[in-house]
């Protein structure tokens, strides 16, 4: 069993050097649908809403994706 | 009450803030000029609370690639919510806030307190730079008011691209101060609402409390069309967590007949974990999958598990539909209670509101959007909310303590243009 | 020459072809191009035929690689076309190479921005990952013998100063080297 583990770490951690995309492939994750928070200001009004209705808040959204340039 | 009481977490204007920490699509602000967004909320429960939120925020872009956003928000709430009380076979008469006049509840119906009317301002400002190429700051100050409420938070986040912007790691941090200043005073913990006119039990004009956020996230682009972000977040909230208008039925242990209402009482410190993952998917015919999931866990034994999944649509160019499915659970915190006992002794902590119990939440709706030109969109969103208790409901002879099922319907109208 | 000989001699010499052949390939795909190398060479589509690099040998070229989703690249362009302007008639040429994946989203931004400079399409991004390109947009500075004087990530206009002054560098030395030369 723990050798299964090992090797599904290494199968997992040898796919995450294949993820990634060149600089100049970014043209869909430039979009604004694909910006972490499309939407913020929807965003901030559901998050309005649902602190106040549940106990739950929070744990969202920070940088990343996008279009990477400059 | 509720949409009133509780300023915006703060994790929230934490990730708010930080949200396009990173995000340079061609939207970005250009220097010169100004990108304003408009929107308001309109949500409304059946026979419950009412509410309308205008927001108004304005981006700047800096040369250097720095960014000034200002907003503001204000709402104002109307209705009534459920008190705590449970429901009974007889007319239940409560006294208001204030200790000036009461309100009565008919036989069999839940009982619902109508004396806040009230409206919150609130204005936020964050600044954004970037420190080298791969690394970008994040900080901001945030200010609201309303008639018994103030708040102030700060936040700073920091953010870092690795393997040639595939990979970004952020930190975060938020810190807040609020004050409640409440209609009438601080009510004792577990004394007895006194009647209308007489002395009501309180002690105390006002309650302070503080909250830390802090947050840790990973951001990694897996291929052209697919990002995915991971995040722990970790909050601290500490001082006067009660909410000083929520009470609980003191029932007789046979014939559920109601004695009493006593203020509830909860804990002075709550300590929230939470881990969550987004994953955004372009489809290579247009379509976008935007889908979520948060796991959250605290010390008042609260757990719950967020699933949000959106879908956008484009369509004849300049449109797009998204419809939109959440779906929320959450298990009770440790102290819920529908109502009290007597008999058993008091326990440290108690609360009958139902935001702590055990309930299931769906929203469902759809929002569209139209490009009228760069940098300027219309969109409208339509959802519908409901609420459903599961499992923490209790019956004792005439004492009802059932989950007040909610139904919302949530409008949002949205608008930005840039100058 | 004893036939074993022979026979090495044309061994090596085969490994020495298949090693130039490998490390110069079609497009230089092998190359490490950095400042003081050779710039890898190209021949892509234009808007009026063909564009190849070695079409404009004996000039400055200021190869800039962008993208219509790139918003620096937006702020670029015109401060590209006031460089041709101002330095066009000293040999100074702007090769702006796209690399959108769809050439009608390049073609709508072209329809936006008055270019008078040569642009080439490169869909399928050879040419930047020839130059090793580490973010969008990128520029590389080209002299007339061929060889990579300066490079840079990003467009800032608060650095076009910095920018200009490499091209005018770059220019001058250019005369300095066609009067040693002579």
């Amino acid at each position: 069993m723990k050798k299964m583990n090992i090797v599904l770490l290494a199968l997992l951690l040898g796919g995450c050097a294949q993820w990634g995309v060149e600089p100049w492939e970014r043209d869909l994750l430039a979009k604004p649908a694909m910006q972490l928070v499309s939407d913020p200001l929807e965003a901030g009004l559901d998050d309005h809403i649902y602190f106040s209705k549940e106990a739950s808040s929070g744990g969202a959204s920070f940088g990343g994706g996008g279009c990477g340039c400059n | 009450m509720q949409l009133t009481k509780q300023r915006p977490s703060i994790a929230g204007l934490l990730a708010a803030a930080s949200c396009s920490l990173l995000n340079q699509g061609v939207s970005a602000s250009e220097d010169d000029k100004w990108q304003v967004e408009t929107a308001v909320l309109l949500y409304s429960e059946k026979d419950r609370v009412d509410a309308v939120e205008p927001v108004i925020s304005a981006t700047r872009g800096f040369a250097g690639d720095s960014t000034l956003t200002i907003k503001f928000a204000s709402d104002t709430l109307t209705g009534a919510s459920p008190s705590g009380a449970s429901i009974s076979d007889v007319p239940q008469t409560f006294t208001r806030p204030s200790g000036k006049g009461d309100y009565v509840t008919p036989a069999g119906e839940l009982p619902l307190d109508d004396t806040f009317k009230d409206s919150r301002g609130a204005v936020s400002v964050q600044y954004k730079f970037p420190l080298d190429r791969r690394t970008r700051l994040s900080t901001g100050l945030a200010f609201s008011k309303e008639y018994d409420y103030t708040s102030m938070a700060l936040n700073a986040t920091i953010a870092r691209d690795f393997n040639n912007k595939n990979t970004t790691i952020s930190a975060g941090f938020a810190y807040a101060e609020d004050t409640i200043d409440p209609e009438g005073g601080i009510p004792i913990a577990f004394a007895a609402m006194a009647p209308a006119g007489s002395e009501q039990a309180r002690d105390g004009i006002e309650e302070d409390k503080t909250t830390t956020d802090l947050l840790i996230g990973v951001t990694q682009v897996i291929n052209r069309q697919t990002l995915m972000q991971f995040n722990y977040s970790y909050s601290r909230a500490e001082g006067y967590l009660t909410d000083p208008f929520k009470i609980l039925s003191l029932v007789d242990g046979v014939s559920g007949t109601t004695l009493d209402y006593l203020y509830e009482q909860r804990p002075q410190e709550r300590v929230k974990h939470s881990l969550y993952w987004k994953t955004k998917y372009h489809q290579l015919g247009g379509n976008t999958i935007d889908v979520s999931y948060r796991y959250l866990w605290d010390d008042w034994d609260i757990s719950s598990h967020t699933v949000d999944f959106r879908y956008r649509m484009p369509f004849a160019e300049r449109h797009y539909i998204e419809p939109h499915l959440r779906y929320y659970s959450q298990d009770q915190a440790d102290f819920y209670q529908t109502f009290l006992v007597t008999g058993s002794p008091l326990p440290n902590h108690a609360s009958a509101d139902s935001r702590l119990g055990s309930y299931e939440g769906i929203t469902l709706g759809a929002k569209y959007g139209y490009r009228i030109n760069e940098g300027s969109e219309f969109n409208m969103r339509v959802e519908y909310y409901e609420q459903t208790g599961d499992g923490s409901d209790r019956t004792i002879g005439v004492a009802r303590g059932l989950f007040p099922d909610l139904e919302a319907v949530i409008v949002q109208l949205g608008y930005s243009f840039s100058f | 020459m004893g036939k074993y000989l022979k026979r090495q001699r044309l061994q090596c010499l085969g490994w020495v072809l298949l090693c130039g052949l490998q490390a110069g390939g079609l497009l230089y795909a092998d190359s490490v191009p950095s400042n003081q190398t050779d710039a890898p060479g190209f021949t892509v589509d234009g808007r009026s035929g063909p564009v190849s690099l070695k079409d404009y040998r004996g000039k400055i070229v200021y190869l800039d690689f962008w993208a219509s989703w790139c918003g620096p690249c937006r702020k670029s362009f015109p401060w590209m076309s006031q460089m041709q302007q101002r330095y066009g008639a000293r040999g100074f040429v702007v090769i702006a190479m796209n690399l959108d994946k769809d050439k009608s989203l390049a073609d709508k931004f072209l329809q936006q921005y008055k270019t008078n400079f040569v642009i080439g399409f490169d869909p399928q991004g050879v040419t930047p990952k020839a130059y090793q390109v580490e973010g969008m947009p990128s520029a590389v500075l080209i002299d007339g013998r061929g060889v990579i004087v300066s490079r840079h990530i990003g467009f800032n206009s608060t650095r076009q100063g910095d920018y200009e002054a490499a091209i005018t560098a770059a220019l001058a030395q250019q005369t300095v080297n066609l009067e040693t030369s002579q």
